[in-house]
């Protein structure tokens, strides 16, 4: 279960793997914290297993922090279980999700 | 299985006379530790080396030679004792394995023969000769397991012609999901010995695929597989991928085979994977060990994989064929075929060394392959079937184990469609750290509105948790089969307070707070779930369809 940053042209991508749960949620901050709420994020979902309602929790507070309605925060390479997951919450109506 | 084959080879090591397996090229094949102990010659030094050879001259006289013989083309059996100044009796005969035919030789001191019962010497000879039909056995297996040949993925491989078996593996199986799992391993090491780690290979590849388990479980329960049954000095060279349902994303693990090579559909090498990790069976896992490299993958894209015996192979010079070679045939749009046939002329009037495994794995021909079918064919999962399974955790259990992925383990092995692991993970997790948190950590949620409070929250769980005392939480998981499909039933109790469940159900309707999105999840994803006693009990039933 870890995370990673890099760039992807003026892209900041923040790759998550294994379990994506509340054991990550310091991390997880401190992985989009490092760039400006303006940003244009990625999340890399590649390597994401599975992920729980805490983790929504934490996808919310870093919308919140990328500026609410006005944030850029793609969901990339979703594995289809964790994408129905995230749509049964309707997320993608709050991010967008490939 | 492979804890027999792994007994056999350990009693071969501990009898108290010799056993020598010979080929039909006449080379040695197996020498166990009594031939060492007894004759100071190490297997290193005769293994798939002819029995005639110098060092051995002593040993086998030409009497013994030619009941090899006989053994081996008229399958004649014959007991003696050497006529000259030696002291053995042997017993040859001839066995076949796989199909394969090898002269057995079983050797003994003739002084302790001489001085025991004649029924004895028979006696220990036919149980040997049992412990080796049951390793034969044992390998049969291997070709016996189910595959599915998988279009797009073509392999070429050549066993070094001693007639020995070979050491490389491919295996291939689609996942439950939609996508595909390959391996090629090089079994490092000689004789019988690296056959017999094929089994459990192939056994852990199977089944593992089969339930959905991504590539690092694999690789960790192969690795610890090979680290049991292998004997010290051999192992693995192995690459695993893994190609998810779109055949977009391909995985890739490589420990000690050569570079793989991703081609794009101008024959150009986009992508290499050198070998980055130990090979498998040297010694345990830890987590940087299973790091996979992830690759985008387009159709018309080739994967190449192959093991060192095609770039060691030799010509009659000594020249290797070599990476370069391979490479630049590659790099000229080479098919497969080119390259084989390129490789035999290279190698023509020589001895093959080493096994010779080639393969290629077409990305266009994959992403159109339909795992659905591939799927029906390979399932063997329980059907829907009663079980119940209950379990009791103290403050001790919950303080020190992480036991959601315990669980959802334990439901995997039962019973799990693969397309619901995920939502069936998200309702026992929330079920479960609703009990932990707010039941018997008594947390209140509400805290977790911002960012800061979110922090905090998890910070209390923490502290709270590591200095747990008391409490207790009771799982129950229980199953039963439907009119199409099965129920799960969760029941969870803890040891707290509960809550009014009655008035947080007319308070949750238009609940938008971060901590209302649990509640959510189970709504939809359960079938149906309901509070009791105190508040301290939920049960909830999810529903499968199959």
């Amino acid at each position: 279960m870890t995370i990673s940053n890099s760039t992807d042209g003026d892209k900041q991508v923040i790759s998550i793997e294994g379990r994506f749960d509340f054991s990550l949620q310091g991390d997880f901050r401190k992985a989009y914290e490092k760039s400006v709420p303006s940003s244009h994020f990625v999340l890399d979902f590649t390597a994401a297993e599975y992920i729980d309602s805490s983790a929504l929790g934490m996808l919310l507070l870093m919308r919140d922090y990328a500026g609410g309605d006005s944030a850029k925060i793609d969901i990339a390479h979703c594995r289809s279980e964790v994408k129905s997951i995230l749509e049964i919450s309707n997320f993608h109506k709050l991010f967008k999700i490939s | 299985m492979e804890q027999q084959a792994h007994l056999a080879f350990e009693i071969f090591d501990h009898t108290d006379h010799g056993i020598v397996l010979v080929d039909q090229h006449n080379h040695i094949q197996m020498w166990n530790q009594w031939m060492e102990n007894q004759t100071k010659i190490t297997r290193s030094d005769v293994i798939d080396k002819p029995i005639n050879v110098a060092i051995l001259a002593s040993l086998f006289p030409e009497e013994v030679l030619t009941a090899i013989n006989n053994a081996l083309l008229h399958g004649l059996r014959s007991s003696f004792s050497s006529n000259d100044a030696s002291l053995y009796c042997f017993d040859v005969k001839l066995l076949t394995i796989q199909e394969q035919q090898f002269c057995l030789l079983n050797i003994a001191d003739s002084t302790s023969v001489q001085n025991s019962e004649n029924n004895a010497f028979e006696q220990v000879i036919h149980q040997h000769n049992q412990e080796l039909a049951l390793t034969s056995h044992l390998l049969e297996k291997i070709s016996g397991m189910k595959k599915l040949s998988l279009p797009g993925l073509t392999i070429w491989q050549q066993e070094k012609d001693t007639g020995n078996f070979s050491g490389d593996i491919v295996l291939s199986a689609p996942r439950p999901s939609g996508g595909i799992n390959i391996l090629l391993g090089d079994f490092v090491g000689r004789g019988l010995p690296a056959a017999v780690g094929a089994l459990p290979v192939a056994e852990v590849f199977y089944g593992m695929t089969e339930k959905g388990f991504g590539l690092s479980d694999i690789i960790e329960e192969l690795n610890q597989k090979l680290l049991f049954v292998l004997p010290d000095g051999l192992f693995c060279a192995a690459c695993l991928m893994e190609l998810e349902e779109q055949g977009k994303m391909l995985a890739v693990w490589n420990g000690g085979l050569p570079d793989l090579l991703i081609l794009d559909q101008h024959a150009k090498i986009k992508e290499r994977v050198p070998s980055s990790h130990i090979p498998l069976g040297i010694h345990g896992t830890n987590k940087v060990d299973l790091d996979t490299v992830f690759i985008e993958v387009d159709a018309g894209d080739k994967v190449v994989f192959y093991t060192d015996g095609v770039i060691n192979a030799e010509n009659a010079q000594g020249e290797k064929f070599g990476s370069q070679k391979l490479e630049s045939l590659l790099l000229q749009g080479s098919d497969f075929l080119t390259i084989q046939q390129s490789l035999l002329e290279h190698t023509t009037d020589t001895n093959q060394v080493d096994d010779i495994s080639l393969a290629e794995l077409d990305i266009s021909v994959m992403q159109t392959f339909d795992a659905e079918i591939a799927t029906d064919l390979n399932q063997v999962s329980l059907p829907p079937a009663y079980w119940k399974a209950e379990f009791e955790f103290s403050a001790q259990v919950l303080r020190t184990v992480d036991l959601v992925p315990l669980l959802i383990n334990v439901l995997i092995h039962i019973q799990a469609p693969h397309e619901h692991r995920q939502r069936v993970y998200t309702v026992l997790a929330e079920i479960f750290s609703n009990a932990l948190e707010h039941g018997v950590l008594k947390l209140q949620s509400s805290l977790k509105k911002n960012a800061n409070g979110f922090a905090e929250f998890y910070a209390q769980r923490a502290q709270r948790l590591a200095e747990l005392e008391e409490g207790y939480i009771n799982i129950s998981l229980s199953h039963q089969p439907s009119n199409d499909g099965g129920i799960l039933t969760i029941r969870i109790e803890d040891s707290g307070d509960g809550f009014d469940y009655n008035q947080h159900a007319i308070d949750l309707a238009g609940n938008k707070t971060l901590c209302g999105r649990g509640e959510g999840l189970l709504n939809t994803l359960c079938k149906h779930y309901e509070y009791s006693g105190k508040g301290n009990i939920i049960t909830a039933d999810y529903h499968w369809i199959i």
